[in-house]
């Protein structure tokens, strides 16, 4: 039953797992925390416009990759994640209010962030358990505060954080997908039978 | 002693109990479609095992089989029937059911 749950799982969640996509969204997360890190600009204006674009253009081309090499099959309509976006993205807004409301010395809302991706990754027998480490990551950042650390450091941390993240989470991703879609498929199948 | 749950095991539906196609109906009822692609992808079958499959999958009534052409690119896809989804759901309750009968067969012995 539960190879039966992966092979639902990977096929209801196949666009989200085309983690590549996420790939080049996380060059300008490092490039800035790198350009933070040295003080001053490292990359010339043109080439961060032109990064700027491949961020916006490549995961189109990518997912063009994936449907050549594995194939379509779209989710339900009602499984796009739109929803879930909307309701995680209204109830960080609380947790922003929140956040000011009783100003505690933790990140609330990064803490939500933090439950969010932990949910994500215990998900289908922790098929996506890189999102567990992720998530504890968050929440370290997120207590950042209390440990009082410099100022001027937090920002660093939180764009190689978030880059840092998006590339684990976008190679993560993908190698789940190729396990699943490659040899994955066939050994559940032979574990069903 | 518990009765073995063994001999209801032989009632299950062959159709869809054959490994490749629980996979395949697995995998169509969690998507609106399929290409041919995708579940060979999935399955990892020969075109002609997976063909056969789908077949068999169609002459049952689980999924209906469409073929056009994207550009000069043949396209084939695969969408599960309500029959189908319900004949899964049934098939994956039933094997949980005989999942648990086994399992307390096991220690009742």
């Amino acid at each position: 039953m539960d190879d039966l749950d992966r092979i639902h799982y990977v096929t209801g969640h196949y666009a989200h797992l085309q983690g590549l996509r996420l790939l080049p969204l996380s060059v300008p997360f490092l490039l800035a925390a790198v350009e933070r890190m040295a003080g001053g600009p490292v990359v010339p204006a043109g080439i961060w416009v032109l990064i700027l674009l491949a961020v916006f253009v490549a995961p189109f081309r990518i997912g063009r990759y994936y449907r050549r090499r594995f194939g379509q099959a779209p989710a339900p309509h009602w499984r796009s994640g739109m929803l879930t976006l909307i309701a995680s993205c209204a109830a960080f807004l609380w947790f922003e209010w929140l956040q000011e409301t009783l100003a505690p010395s933790v990140s609330l809302p990064l803490l939500f962030v933090a439950v969010m991706l932990a949910r994500l990754g215990l998900a289908a027998g922790r098929l996506r358990a890189h999102y567990l480490w992720i998530a504890a990551a968050v929440a370290l950042f997120a207590m950042l505060p209390r440990v009082g650390l410099e100022t001027g450091v937090r920002p660093v941390i939180g764009e190689l954080l978030i880059g840092g993240g998006l590339a684990i989470a976008a190679i993560g991703d993908d190698r789940v997908l190729r396990r699943v879609l490659t040899t994955g498929g066939q050994d559940s199948m032979r574990s069903i039978a | 002693m518990t009765r073995p749950p063994f001999e209801e095991m032989s009632g299950l539906d062959r159709l869809v109990h054959e490994p490749s196609r629980l996979a395949i109906l697995t995998a169509l009822a969690a998507c609106r479609n399929a290409d041919f692609l995708y579940l060979q992808s999935l399955t990892g079958l020969t075109k002609g095992n997976l063909s056969g499959h789908l077949g068999k999958l169609e002459a049952g009534g689980l999924v209906t089989i469409n073929k056009s052409f994207k550009g000069k690119v043949p396209n084939t896809n695969i969408v599960i029937t309500p029959q189908g989804r319900d004949t899964i759901r049934r098939h994956w309750k039933r094997l949980e059911q005989l999942r648990r009968a086994a399992g307390r067969w096991v220690f009742s012995t």
